[in-house]
């Protein structure tokens, strides 16, 4: 960090005052003036500009935008020769596509934009998909952007400059050249992969493999365990195919199974989200016992923290307590609080016999896998709520295993194809691997980037991009995926697909021609294969399994107390994976879904553990496992996580990753530390029964790159925070119910049968909502009475024009198109039984609004009904029931609105750039008493992004009008006239405006390398070429915010009119974190059509906005979140607290 | 040591020396304003296009329609100059291909090839016998990048090609008519009338309205014309 106050000493002369330079070289001054001032313009990130720097750079501007004022810069109009059929400029087209991800393909629907491809989606045909993708799905556009991928194949030995130049100019030729003489002698040739399903790539090395040559294949992040659990239980090997859908009871032990690492995450986040719909009735109940805190376990009903060590032992007391509970037994409610759990899940799973699952996640062993296979299989689970696929390349040896045989075979071979991944970082733990490459006499690489494994080839090639080659895969459901290449490759290079066919042939294969063989289809058939993305039909029936006996000791070690002992996990890091999205600046700066950190691996702890082990937040720890060096790594202190174990993420601490992720040749840090060196091939998932020397605290504060709490401005403000919390059981319902809400799924279930819903589908006006409304004929005719002054409204979702009057009651939160069924005459009776009458029913009904305490009496500063001429009001619906935080929608808001990274640095400034954030409270279970007590603590995650307040209060305070209310609604903000004030980001209550304190597209400020004066004149129209056109790039000094994807609404309403002006479909348009959406909890669309799902949403008594009391009428609604949690173990539910409102 | 006073005249001096000042800044901001200003920086940019295609010859006197050549502006935001083949149909060749058969004075003139052997189309023959390399034609109607104006919206709306691009059917060399500016823009989107007609006759440059106003109205009122003045209309 360029730190002001360190100038003078690395300018090399001195002040003249010794004294002040000695204090300032005094370790911990600077650091202490940082904390103190952090948000002082002190530089841009660690080796970006200096504060001097940005004066000059300030001064040239001025100076040159003087000179430039005569007229705009000429452009050219470069048409094509020849158009191509059907291709109309500036309209996007879509194609389908896949990208393989840890094995499994992961269905896509591109969106090009001129021929280039600008944004990837999830394939809305396709089951294990539709239409939803991951996170790290939605950054592979960056990473095929990337200017440090590879442009030039390398030969090694030769120092590269950049990591993306290389400065021997080998040509595509002498790769093609040694591949071609690797096929002349393929009995000695051995390929170390990455686990595939690609049907053509098994294909040949099949044939390879008949040739006598050597298939490996490794991958730090595999599912060697769950297959072993496999083979134990059912003597083959298969994998699982969870049906969430047609579970009742669900059971996770350490399985992240909706987590964006999940290979199979949207297809079972999908599946879980039909589980749990509440709206109709259904709900299952989902315990989550794990170690770490996954995203997964954070929606969990009753999640309790269990060692991964002491997760066999659980299974067992899990296997007894099953055998002996007895359907319609209840649960002894004398029990300690974990026996407790563990008695009502017995209790539900054998009630649900057929419709309960228990699901083990891949760290655990293989036993633990055969045992919940057993059990699954005993209660008649098996078939329904989980199937199992003969995957396909089930032949194949585990990966550790794979590794440790081709470590022991390097020597027997002459050439050496490493295809994909980067072994010698990812087993830098396990001995002799980057050796056994090396003694390789001929290596070749094939890699989109160059990486750790690239020094130790002799060849490096620079592969197709995947979005760029023909491919195939299997997906989560075991259907045949066909990728199409959405662009001629950028840099040239062979495809993985055509790099095999030269090595088995002799010469090169096109990848069309490999896939369509390998599909074996033809003509219409093979279009239609292309057009849809994958083979229709093509999904294997499941396989026809039979479990064998298991039994698993009972104990009691994850029950008692906390022994003292240590075990330490590895998890796959959330953003950057095993490390290779370490380069991707989207991932890396994408917060973590528990800590909310960012750019950083960090260590994670209990809060006992940490008390125990004297580690604080923010400070840094060295871990070392017996017989390996230590690691240095900021401590994360993790409510909810089990004690004694500590968290270590994967992926960190690339030091070949490129000018993001780290790059120690050209001196850019590498982001982390790696904690691969930790990680023996014995100990892969986890280690156990350590002791606390293992680690010991530096008490150095380190600054720790948070997303959530630096919005915090004080203890006073986190106090605040506290008091909002639903969870806060002291403060009124006003106060707790500002940002979360939350019940149960009984008293919700009994809310519905007094006030009944309607379940309209599209176009179905929703005439039902009578009942819901209650509207009394007295309440109708005050509202009427009120009408000539007040503006009725028919769209304002929260509260309406209804004035306070005492006598009449209390009147609370009154939604607006009740307004119309009261004149519709469905005014009924009310819900007197609170008392209250004439208002609408929400739900929770213990957090309705006190209206007497504010008066809500105002209304909206504008009628946005259709009677005033609004014929469109855009609003949004989040369902805090489904979200489950999987950041999907975070990324994808990014690749639509150019959402710039802004590094590490500024982010612990506080000065990220996301459009849309996803704010997550932990809690106490908050209906237990006892649990309340435990560490056993739940999630909820809010999606937050701009609420397009109808009162916006960032409006009333600009001074130069740069964000004012459109016709519609949309609170719209004028990057032109901003003048970068930031009163409107102070005056936001829900902190979701951004402030560009660099101008972050510019070719100075873009991630480059140090040293380097500007991003290089091709990398930058590299980046450019990601650019979504139909958004702006905002400049330095403006303010930015979700749009609501305006560019989306403007181009649908543009097409609905040149379409001979027909109306808009109720749900045509939808925003880009809607499409990302897996659980579809974000609905977006017109509040003035009935038909539409968010329209529905709002009238939904979950229904309510944010911080209501401010009375800001937010376009944006959330649902409040519906647990469902097992009877035996509520003291006290929402429905508890109706009483004590007493009026 | 005697004070020293400022002479009395000095007060007078000041208050002219400010006033004068605040003249020389008022005369400078003048400039700078009307040197700027979209009449001046815009209206008459008559750039040199690389093939001096004239529009006065083609759309004026042939009376080729707007939309031979622009043939996207009724469906997207760009009216997309044509594609090199487009000229190429008369200009250019061999149908079937769009590519001059070997390029000689023979093969041309037998094929029917309009100005098969004029230099000023060379630009184009070689577009179509190196394929895709384009012609790279001057803008001449440049809006800033954060504007996103949509030209099928307007189109199938009513407002013909005439309101922004004036009579193009006259011009030699294209240039612009209008200024373009946030200001004009609004001017229409305010009052609308004026500009709106029978979609069908869109690119009838010469069309003679009697009372535009009142033949607006009734486009107006028949295709539920409002259009829009908030920000996000254009700006994203």
């Amino acid at each position: 960090m360029n730190k002001p106050y360190s100038k003078h000493k690395e300018a090399g002369h001195t002040t003249g005052i010794p004294d002040l330079d000695a204090i300032e070289n005094m370790e911990g001054f600077n650091e202490a003036i940082d904390h103190d001032f952090g948000s002082a313009i002190d530089g841009f990130d660690d080796d970006g500009l200096s504060r001097r720097r940005w004066l000059q750079l300030m001064g040239a501007s001025l100076a040159l935008g003087g000179a430039a004022g005569c007229r705009f810069e000429e452009e050219k109009i470069v048409p094509f020769a020849f158009r191509p059929q059907g291709r109309v400029p500036g309209i996007p087209e879509h194609f389908a596509s896949m990208v393989e991800f840890a094995g499994v393909a992961q269905p896509v629907m591109s969106t090009n934009y001129d021929g280039r491809p600008i944004k990837l989606d999830g394939n809305k045909n396709h089951s294990a998909s539709e239409g939803a993708s991951s996170a790290f799905t939605q950054a592979t556009i960056l990473e095929f952007y990337d200017p440090d991928r590879l442009r030039l194949p390398l030969k090694t030995n030769d120092t590269a400059k950049h990591v993306s130049q290389a400065v021997s100019d080998t040509s595509a030729d002498e790769i093609l050249n040694q591949l071609k003489a690797a096929s002349q002698d393929v009995a000695s040739l051995a390929v170390l992969a990455e686990p595939t399903s690609s049907p053509s790539i098994l294909r040949m090395k099949k044939e390879l493999e008949a040739k006598g040559a050597k298939w490996f294949t490794f991958a730090s992040v595999n599912d060697d365990n769950t297959r072993a659990g496999a083979k134990a239980a059912f003597g083959q090997v298969v994998v699982p195919q969870y049906k969430f859908e047609n579970a009742s009871v669900i059971i996770a032990l350490d399985c992240d199974f909706m987590g964006g690492t999940d290979p199979s995450g949207v297809a079972n986040a999908i599946g879980f989200a039909k589980s749990r719909d509440a709206d109709h009735g259904t709900m299952s109940r989902f315990y989550a016992v794990e170690s770490l805190f996954t995203q997964t376990g954070g929606s969990a009903d009753h999640r309790i923290s269990v060692r991964s060590g002491d997760m066999l032992g659980f299974l067992g007391s899990l296997a007894a307590a099953i055998d002996s509970a007895t359907a319609g037994g209840a649960v002894d409610a004398g029990l300690p609080y974990r026996d407790k759990v563990l008695a009502a899940m017995a209790q539900d799973f054998i009630e649900h016999a057929g419709a309960g699952l228990i699901a083990v996640g891949e760290s655990q062993p293989a036993e633990v896998h055969a045992m919940a296979h057993h059990l699954n299989e005993k209660y008649g689970n098996t078939g329904k709520t989980v199937v199992f696929h003969k995957p396909a390349d089930a032949d194949r040896d585990g990966c550790v295993e794979s590794l440790k045989k081709f470590i022991a075979e390097a020597s027997s071979f002459g050439t050496l194809l490493v295809l994909g991944g980067n072994p010698v970082y990812a087993a830098s733990g396990v001995e002799g691997v980057a050796e056994a490459i090396a003694s390789v006499p001929n290596s070749i690489q094939v890699s989109v980037y160059r990486n750790e494994t690239s020094t130790h080839c002799k060849w490096v090639s620079n592969v197709a991009h995947a979005l760029e080659s023909w491919q195939d895969g299997t997906a989560a459901d075991g259907s045949v995926c066909v990728g199409q290449p959405l662009i001629n490759p950028l840099f040239d290079g062979l495809s993985v697909l055509e790099t095999l066919s030269v090595v088995a042939t002799g010469s090169k294969v096109k990848g069309l021609d490999i896939v369509k063989a390998t599909s074996g289809l033809s003509g219409d058939a093979w279009s239609q294969a292309v057009h849809d993305g994958f083979i229709t039909g093509s999904a294997a029936a499941p396989a026809d399994v039979k479990a064998g006996a298991a039994s698993v000791a009972a104990t009691d070690a994850w029950k008692s107390d906390w022994d003292g002992k240590l075990e330490v996990v590895f998890q796959p890091s959330r953003g950057v994976y095993d490390g290779r999205y370490a380069n991707n600046g989207w991932l890396q700066e994408l917060p973590d879904y528990v800590s909310k950190h960012t750019w950083d691996g960090i260590i994670s702890v209990s809060p006992a553990t940490a008390e125990a082990l004297g580690l604080k937040q923010s400070t840094k720890a060295t871990i070392a496992l017996p017989g390996r060096d230590g690691v240095r790594l900021p401590v994360n202190v993790q409510p909810g996580q089990a004690n004694g174990t500590i968290g270590l993420p994967l992926g960190y601490g690339r030091t070949m990753a490129g000018r993001v992720g780290g790059d120690v040749t050209n001196r850019v840090k590498p982001v982390g530390n790696s904690c691969e060196t930790l990680r023996g091939a014995d100990n892969w998932s986890f280690v156990t029964g350590l002791d606390s020397s293992i680690i010991s605290g530096s008490g150095t504060h380190y600054k720790l790159a948070l997303i959530q709490e630096p919005w915090t401005i004080d203890d006073k403000g986190r106090n605040e925070i506290q008091n909002r919390m639903f969870r806060n059981k002291d403060k009124n319902e006003s106060d707790r119910s500002a940002l979360i809400r939350e019940g149960t799924f009984a008293s919700y279930q009994e809310f519905l049968a007094k006030h009944p819903m309607d379940h309209g589908h599209d176009g179905h006006h929703e005439e039902g909502h009578g009942h819901e409304a209650g509207g009394h004929d007295a309440d109708h005719g005050h509202d009427a009475g009120h009408s000539s002054t007040l503006p009725k409204s028919t769209s304002l979702p929260i509260v309406t024009n209804v004035s306070f009057d005492p006598a009449a009651g209390i009147p609370l939160a009154k939604k607006p198109r009740e307004d119309h069924h009261a004149e519709d005459g469905h005014g009924g009776d009310g819900h007197g039984e609170d008392g209250h009458g004439g208002h609408a029913a929400q739900w929770p009904e213990a957090f309705h609004m006190h209206h007497e305490l504010f008066d809500l009496t105002k209304g909206s500063r504008e009628d946005y009904s259709v009677e005033n001429g609004h014929k469109n009001v855009w609003g949004m619906s989040i369902d805090l029931s489904k979200c489950n935080g999987c950041n999907a929608c975070v990324v994808s808001c990014q690749a639509e609105n150019n959402v710039p990274v802004v590094g590490r640095a500024e982010v612990w400034r506080g000065r990220e750039m996301h459009w849309l954030r996803i704010d997550r409270y932990f809690g106490n279970n908050l209906y237990n008493d006892e649990a309340a007590e435990s560490d056993d603590k739940v999630i909820v995650s809010q999606p937050v992004a701009c609420h397009h307040c109808e009162n916006a209060p960032c409006e009333t305070v600009c001074p130069v009008a740069a964000t004012v209310h459109s016709r519609e609604g949309l609170n719209d903000m004028v990057y032109n006239r901003c003048i970068g004030t930031r009163y409107c980001g102070n005056n936001c209550p829900y902190k979701v405006r951004r402030f560009n304190f660099f101008n972050y597209s510019d070719a100075k400020t873009f991630l480059k390398y140090p040293g380097a004066d500007k991003l290089s004149h091709g990398d930058r129209n590299l980046q450019n070429l990601m650019m979504n056109p139909e958004v702006s790039i905002r400049s330095r000094g403006v303010m930015e915010k979700c749009s609501y994807c305006v560019q989306r609404i403007q181009n649908v309403k543009i097409k609905a009119k040149s379409e001979g002006n027909r109306d808009i479909g109720p749900n045509e348009i939808t925003t880009a974190c809607q499409d990302a959406c897996p659980t579809k909890a974000i609905e977006f669309g017109d509040l003035n059509n009935k038909g539409s799902r968010v329209h529905r949403a709002h009238a939904n008594p979950r229904a309510y906005s944010m911080l209501e009391v401010l009375n800001n009428r937010p376009r944006t609604q959330y649902l409040a979140k519906v647990a469902n949690p097992h009877p035996a173990l509520v003291d006290h539910d929402d429905r508890a607290s109706v009483s004590k409102i007493g009026h | 040591m005697q004070e020293f006073h400022f002479p009395g005249w000095v007060n007078k001096f000041t208050i002219m020396l400010i006033l004068g000042g605040l003249g020389v800044a008022g005369y400078l901001a003048t400039c700078l304003f009307a040197a700027i200003h979209p009449t001046v920086v815009n209206v008459g940019h008559k750039p040199k296009q690389p093939v001096p295609f004239s529009h006065k010859l083609h759309a004026g006197q042939l009376k080729l329609d707007c939309r031979y050549c622009h043939n996207t502006v009724e469906q997207a935001g760009h009216a997309a100059v044509p594609p090199s083949a487009t000229c190429g149909n008369c200009h250019g060749g061999n149908r079937t291909t769009g590519k001059m058969v070997d390029g000689s004075w023979q093969t041309g003139r037998d094929l029917g090839v309009i100005h098969h052997n004029s230099t000023l189309l060379k630009p184009i023959r070689t577009s179509l016998e190196d394929d895709n390399k384009p012609v790279q034609w001057e803008r001449v109607h440049d809006l800033p990048d954060f504007v996103y104006f949509n030209h099928a919206a307007h189109i199938t709306r009513g407002v013909s090609c005439v309101s922004c691009h004036g009579r193009i059917d006259q011009m030699e060399v294209v240039e612009q008519k209008e200024t373009l500016s946030m200001k004009w823009c609004l001017d229409c989107h305010r009052n609308p009338e004026p500009h709106l007609r029978d979609p069908a006759l869109v690119t009838q440059l010469d069309l003679k309205i009697e009372d535009p106003e009142a033949n607006g109205k009734i486009w107006k009122e028949k295709l539920n014309i409002n259009p829009n003045v908030s920000c996000s209309t254009c700006h994203r």
